[in-house]
C-alpha cells in the first residue's frame, strides 16, 4: 500500500465505524427523546453506506476485506432496530406491573 | 424457543464460547509448531552462522527473510547447543534490562526507541555506527554501541548505558541476528528500502 | 466510624478500601504517565537516573493494578446483595487486601530505586521480569495469584455456602477460571520471542477484550438491579447475550495480535475477520445503555453515575470499536503497528471500557455509603468534563503523531533507525507529542476535580441519613 493509501483507508474505516455509532445513537434517541432524531439516524446510515461503497471502490484493500466491510455495513443497519425491538420485548412483562 | 427466556441465550453463550475456545486451542497447537525453533516460521538458533537478507517475495507479496550462505558471527561458528546457550543468555539480558519498555520486538513493546525486529539488517550499522565506533565489523560495532550507547548517539533521544558485559552484548547481537531471520509475514514493510517498491 | 457505615456489609467496607487504593493508584498512574510523556519533549531529562522505561513501566503497571482493584472492589461491593448476606471467607479477603497493598508498595520501591538487575533468574524473581505489563517480579506475581485465588474463593465459596447460584454468579465464577489461568503466563521466561509473545497476548488480549469485559458486564448487571430495580430475568438475559457476542468475536479476535510475531499467515484472515465483528456487539451495548438510561430514570437518583455509565458505553464503542477497527485490518496494521497510533487506541479503549465504568461504581458506592438518596449537584461536572476532554485531546494528539509515524517512519522510511528518527522529528509528530502532554495536564486536573467531588459528597451532607438532595440539580 502506498503511504497515502494507508492513512486514507484507515481514515475511511474509522469514519465508517464512527458513523455507525451516530446511527445507533440517533436511532435510540428517536425512540426515547424525539421522533425527529430519526433523520439524524438516516443521515448517519447514509454516510455508513456511502463510506462502505467508497472503501470498496477507492482503496487498495484486498477484495476479501472489502466484502467484509460492505457486509458489516449491512449488518450495522440491523443492529439498532433489532436491539431496540428485542429490548422492548424483553422488558414488556415487567412494564405491565409498574 | 422463546428469545425472552434467559435459558435460550445461556445455551447460546455457552455453545459459542465453547466453540471459539476449541477452535483457538486447535489453532494454538498448530501455531506452536510453526513458531517453535526450527518450525516453519522460526529458524534454528544456529541460523546466526548464516547470511540473512530481507527481500520482497512476489508470490507471497510481502517481504520475507532470505537465509544465505555461511557468515560466521564474531568470526566463530556456533553449533545449535552453543547458539541456544547464547540465546538463553540474551533473552535474560533483554528481560532483566527491561528493553521492551523502550523498544518494540516484532512491533510489541514501547515506542520510545526504534523497533528491533530487523535491527540486524539496519543500514545504520554500516552507515553510522561502524564509522563512529571505528569497528571493523558490524557485530563489533553493535557490541560497542550496546556496551556504552550514550557514547555513540545519533540524535538527542539517547539510549542509556544498561551495563551490559561484553558477553551480554554479544549474546544480544546474536539474538538480534536470529530475530531478523524470523518470518514475520512482511513486517516491517520496505525495511531499509526508503519507500521504493521492488 | 460514621453512622452511615453501620448499614454496610464487611465485604462492602472492604470494597470501599479497594476503591480508595484504586483511586490513589489512579493518581500515581497519571503522575508517571505525565512524566513519561515529558521524555519525548526533553529526551535528556533524568537521563541515567530515571529513564523512560522505568517511568513508563510504572505508568502501565499501576494502570493494570488500579483497574483490577476497582473491578474486584466492585464485585465485593455488589456480591453481598447478590447472595443475600456476608460473603464467604471475608477474613481472608481483608487480609489479602493489605497483602496486595504491601506487594504493590514493595514492587514500586524496587522499580524506582533498583530498576533492573543482572541477566539471571534472581532478577526475574526479585527485581523485574521485563515483559510489558507483567514486569512485577515473580514473587509479587505469586502474591497476585494468591489475591486472585482468594477473590475467586470469596465468589465461588459464597455461592456454594448460600446454595444460591444465580445466572450472574455462574457467569462470574466461570469467568474467574480463565482470568486466573491466563495469568500463569506471568511467570514464563521463554527464550524464543515468538513463543513469548504468543502466550503473552493470551493475558493481555484475553484480560482486556474477554474476561474483563465479562467482569464489567456482571458488575453493570448487578448495578442495574440495585439502582434501577431492573428484574433479574432481564439483566441476566442481556448478560448472556453480551457474553455470547463479546466472547464470540473477542476470543478469536486475539488473532489481530498474531499478524507479525512469527505466526502463520492464516492469522491475518482470522484476526482481521473477528476484529471486524468486535464493534458490532458494542453498538448493541450503546443502544442498551441509552435505553436503560432513559427508561429507568437512573438520571434521577445518581446523576454522575448516570453520565459515567453513558460515557462508558460511548467510550467503549469509540475507543475500542472505532479506534480498534481503524487499524486492525492487516494491510493497514502493517504500517500502524507499534506506533503512537497503538498508544492512542490503548488509551481510548482502556479509558472508555473500564475507567468510565468504575468511576460510575465509585459514585454509586459513595452515594450508598453516605446514605444520600438523590445524588445531584454540579461538582461532579468538573471531573467529568475535564477527564473526558483531556482524554479526547490526548487520543487525538496521539493519533496525529501515530499517523505521522505510520506515514513517514513505516511506509516511506521503512522502519529503520533513520526512518524512526526522521518520523520522530517530523513536525506533526512533535506537535502531537506536545499536545498529548498538554491534554495530559487537563486530564490530571480532571482527576483532582473527580477526587475532590467524591470526597465532597460526604461533606455536603448535614446528617448521615439525609433524604433530600443537598443541592438541587
Ligand atoms: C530508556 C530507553 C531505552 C532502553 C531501556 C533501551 N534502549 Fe535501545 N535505544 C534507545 C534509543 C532512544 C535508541 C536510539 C539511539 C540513537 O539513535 O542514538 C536505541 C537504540 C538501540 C539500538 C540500535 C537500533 C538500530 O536499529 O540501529 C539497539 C540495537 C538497541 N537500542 C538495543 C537495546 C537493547 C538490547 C536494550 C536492552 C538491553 C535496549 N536497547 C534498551 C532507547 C532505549
Ligand atoms: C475493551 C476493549 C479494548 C481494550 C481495553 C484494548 C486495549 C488495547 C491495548 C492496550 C493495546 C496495546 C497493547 C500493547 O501493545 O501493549 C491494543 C492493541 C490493539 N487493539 Fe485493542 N483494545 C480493545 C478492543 C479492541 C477492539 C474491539 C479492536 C478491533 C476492532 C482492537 C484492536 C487492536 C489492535 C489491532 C491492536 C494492535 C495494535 C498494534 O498493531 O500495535 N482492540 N488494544
Ligand atoms: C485513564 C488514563 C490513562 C490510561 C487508561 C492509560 C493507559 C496507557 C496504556 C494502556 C499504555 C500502553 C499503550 C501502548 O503501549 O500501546 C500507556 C502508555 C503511555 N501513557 Fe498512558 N494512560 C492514561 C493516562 C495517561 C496520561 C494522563 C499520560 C500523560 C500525559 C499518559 C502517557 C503515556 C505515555 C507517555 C505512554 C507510553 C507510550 C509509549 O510507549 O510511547 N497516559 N498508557
Ligand atoms: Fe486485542
Amino acid at each position: 500500500m502506498s503511504p497515502e493509501a494507508v492513512l486514507y483507508s484507515a481514515g475511511l474505516c474509522g469514519l465508517l465505524t464512527l458513523a455507525a455509532f451516530g446511527y445507533g445513537a440517533f436511532y435510540v434517541g428517536s425512540k426515547m427523546l424525539a421522533v425527529k432524531l430519526i433523520y439524524g439516524a438516516h443521515g448517519c446510515y447514509f454516510i455508513v453506506a456511502a463510506l462502505a461503497i467508497l472503501i470498496f471502490l477507492s482503496t487498495p484493500l484486498g477484495i476479501g476485506w472489502k466484502i467484509l466491510i460492505v457486509a458489516s455495513a449491512v449488518v450495522y443497519a440491523a443492529v439498532p432496530p433489532v436491539t431496540w425491538r428485542f429490548l422492548v420485548k424483553l422488558h414488556a412483562p415487567e412494564e405491565q406491573h409498574s | 424457543m422463546d428469545i425472552q427466556e434467559p435459558g435460550f441465550w445461556r445455551a447460546g453463550a455457552i455453545s459459542t464460547t465453547a466453540v471459539m475456545i476449541v477452535v483457538l486451542i486447535f489453532l494454538s497447537i498448530n501455531s506452536s509448531q510453526a513458531i517453535a525453533v526450527g518450525g516453519s516460521h522460526v529458524p534454528d538458533y544456529s541460523v546466526i552462522n548464516r547470511q540473512i537478507g530481507y527481500r520482497y517475495d512476489w508470490t507471497r507479496r510481502e517481504d520475507v527473510p532470505v537465509i544465505g550462505g555461511p557468515q560466521p558471527l564474531f568470526g566463530k561458528v556456533y553449533n545449535e547447543g552453543q547458539a541456544t546457550a547464547l540465546m538463553n543468555r540474551a533473552k535474560l539480558v533483554i528481560q532483566s534490562r527491561n528493553c521492551i519498555n523502550c523498544h518494540t520486538f516484532f512491533g510489541n513493546g514501547a515506542y520510545y526507541g526504534p523497533d528491533l525486529t530487523k535491527s540486524w539488517l539496519d543500514p545504520a550499522w554500516h552507515q553510522i555506527f561502524m564509522p563512529m565506533t571505528g569497528a571493523k565489523t558490524q557485530e563489533e560495532a553493535m557490541v560497542m554501541f550496546l556496551m556504552d550507547p550514550p557514547k555513540y548517539p545519533t540524535w538527542d533521544r539517547r539510549m542509556p548505558n544498561l551495563h551490559l558485559s561484553e558477553q551480554d552484548a554479544q549474546a544480544v547481537v546474536a539474538y538480534l541476528k536470529w530475530m531478523s531471520a524470523v518470518d514475520t509475514n512482511g513486517f516491517p514493510a520496505n525495511f531499509g528500502m526508503q519507500g521504493e517498491k521492488p | 466510624m460514621s453512622t452511615a457505615e453501620i448499614g454496610l456489609y464487611r465485604s462492602q467496607k472492604l470494597a470501599l478500601r479497594y476503591f480508595t487504593a484504586a483511586v490513589i493508584l489512579f493518581g500515581v498512574m497519571i503522575l508517571f504517565g505525565f512524566l513519561s510523556s515529558l521524555y519525548y519533549l526533553h529526551p535528556s531529562m533524568l537521563f541515567k537516573v530515571f529513564d523512560f522505561n522505568t517511568s513508563k513501566m510504572l505508568h502501565i503497571d499501576t494502570l493494570v493494578i488500579w483497574l483490577l482493584m476497582a473491578l474486584m472492589g466492585s464485585i465485593y461491593w455488589f456480591l453481598p446483595k447478590e447472595i443475600g448476606g456476608e460473603i464467604a471467607g471475608i477474613r481472608f479477603a481483608e487480609i489479602m487486601f493489605w497483602a496486595f497493598c504491601v506487594i504493590v508498595a514493595i514492587v514500586a520501591v524496587v522499580f524506582i530505586f533498583v530498576q533492573y538487575g543482572h541477566a539471571d533468574e534472581f532478577s526475574l524473581w526479585f527485581i523485574n521480569q521485563g515483559r510489558k505489563y507483567l514486569e512485577a517480579p515473580r514473587w509479587a506475581s505469586l502474591g497476585i495469584v494468591a489475591v486472585l485465588l482468594t477473590f475467586s474463593y470469596n465468589v465461588i465459596g459464597s455461592a456454594i455456602k448460600r446454595r444460591k447460584m444465580t445466572g450472574i454468579l455462574w457467569v462470574l465464577c466461570l469467568d474467574l477460571i480463565p482470568l486466573v489461568l491466563v495469568y500463569t503466563d506471568a511467570f514464563a521466561a521463554q527464550t524464543n520471542m515468538s513463543v513469548d509473545l504468543y502466550w503473552w497476548w493470551w493475558i493481555v488480549h484475553m484480560w482486556v477484550e474477554s474476561t474483563w469485559e465479562v467482569l464489567i458486564g456482571c458488575i453493570m448487571a448487578m448495578m442495574l438491579m440495585e439502582i434501577a430495580g431492573t428484574s433479574r430475568r432481564i439483566v441476566e438475559t442481556w448478560l448472556y447475550i453480551e457474553v455470547m457476542l463479546v466472547l464470540g468475536a473477542g476470543i478469536l479476535g486475539l488473532g489481530h495480535h498474531y499478524f507479525w510475531i512469527g505466526t502463520p499467515e492464516y492469522w491475518l484472515s482470522i484476526g482481521g475477520f473477528f476484529s471486524a465483528l468486535e464493534p458490532l456487539p458494542l453498538l448493541g451495548m450503546v443502544v442498551h445503555a441509552i435505553y436503560d438510561a432513559g427508561s429507568h430514570h437512573l438520571k434521577n437518583t445518581n446523576t454522575p453515575a448516570f453520565w459515567w455509565i453513558t460515557a462508558e458505553a460511548f467510550g467503549n464503542f469509540i475507543g475500542a470499536g472505532v479506534w480498534g477497527f481503524m487499524m486492525t485490518l492487516p494491510q493497514i496494521n502493517l504500517f500502524s503497528h507499534g506506533t503512537q497510533w497503538t498508544v492512542s487506541h490503548g488509551h481510548f479503549a482502556f479509558y472508555g471500557a473500564y475507567v468510565c465504568g468504575v468511576i460510575a461504581v465509585f459514585y454509586l458506592a459513595r452515594q450508598k455509603y453516605t446514605g444520600i438518596e438523590h445524588l445531584h449537584g454540579k461538582g461532579w461536572w468538573w471531573g467529568f468534563g475535564l477527564l473526558n476532554f483531556g482524554m479526547l485531546g490526548m487520543v487525538m494528539a496521539l493519533l496525529l503523531a501515530g499517523m505521522a509515524q505510520a506515514f513517514y517512519g513505516r511506509a516511506i522510511g521503512g522502519s529503520t533507525l533513520m526512518a524512526f528518527t526522521d518520523a520522530s522529528q517530523n513536525a506533526w509528530f512533535v506537535a502531537g507529542m506536545w499536545a498529548r502532554t498538554g491534554f495530559g495536564v487537563v486530564f490530571a486536573l480532571g482527576y483532582v476535580a473527580l477526587v475532590w467531588d467524591l470526597l465532597a459528597i460526604r461533606k455536603r451532607l448535614p446528617q448521615a441519613a439525609a433524604v433530600s438532595s443537598p443541592e438541587p440539580a
